[in-house]
């Protein structure tokens, strides 16, 4: 049977990525900065949505889980 | 040389009630006492925390850069895990000392730096600008800010249209402020939840 094309969240389109590079590693006390890069829940956004390399996305997960465990930023939940 | 480490201490407000000199005397003594060096210490604000730590919902920070053999972090670690003032900490090597941070702890040793007494542990709400009273400057501030180009945020575009769609400042306030509601509604479910 012919697959009906997606409905629902699954069709949202993702912003398309466009290369971001960071000047520094990301700082956990800049919670301005990581703010910007998590989703309603506190998730952190994927390459796609930040369009960061793997270097600068991992700074980025570092810094927000450094965050958390301070309980500056919550856990995803 | 020995290496400079960054740490961020979760301190207990009930013990900086009493003294913040006091409580930082706590986290600097325990540096000195496994041989370490303060470089820095000062107060990193005190605010509203995303979880209950040790059933405490506010805690006071105290950012520290100091150095210290790195034969004697485990014991220091050990000691801070004992510590009941400490409710959390975070240590990091650092390369060097930041820029501006002495300049920052300087002015706690001057005469008239003082720590407000922090307010009772069921006072505020938890936002992501950590206080309520922030995350009203940032609200206000925010019709004149400048969007980055470079966030993909779905939230920044949502700001970014209530800023296209209206020069009405009352009608984009009054939009956050329901953004704002519903972000507190969701958090006490968790906590129901939780």
């Amino acid at each position: 049977m012919a697959s009906r094309p997606k409905r629902g969240r699954g069709d949202r389109k993702l912003a398309p990525a466009k290369p971001v590079t960071l000047d520094a590693p990301c700082d956990y006390k800049d919670l301005e900065f990581l703010i910007k890069h998590l989703g309603p829940q506190g998730q952190i956004r994927s390459r796609q949505r930040t369009g960061y390399g793997a270097q600068d996305q991992k700074s980025l997960k570092k810094a927000i889980k450094r965050a958390r465990h301070l309980a500056l930023l919550p856990f995803v939940g | 040389m020995a290496q400079i480490y960054e740490g961020m201490f979760v301190l207990d407000n009930e013990v900086v009630r009493a003294g913040w000199d006091a409580a930082k005397q706590q986290v600097t003594g325990l540096i000195e006492k496994h041989g370490g060096e303060v470089k820095t210490a000062r107060h990193w604000g005190e605010r509203k925390l995303a979880y209950k730590i040790n059933n405490r919902s506010r805690a006071t920070f105290l950012l520290s850069f100091f150095t210290m053999p790195g034969d004697n972090i485990p014991a220091f670690t050990r000691d801070l895990e004992i510590n009941e003032t400490v409710m959390r900490y975070l240590q990091l090597q650092v390369d060097e000392l930041p820029e501006g941070e002495e300049a920052e702890a300087a002015k706690e040793t001057g005469g008239e730096f003082s720590v407000p007494e922090p307010p009772r542990d069921e006072v505020g709400t938890y936002t992501l600008w950590g206080d309520e009273e922030e995350e009203s400057a940032r609200r206000d501030g925010r019709d004149g800010r400048k969007t980055s180009s470079s966030s993909d945020d779905k939230a920044e575009s949502k700001d970014d249209d209530a800023k296209g769609e209206s020069k009405d400042a009352d009608k984009a306030e009054s939009k956050d402020d329901a953004k704002a509601e519903s972000t507190d509604s969701t958090e006490t479910e968790e906590k129901q939840e939780a």
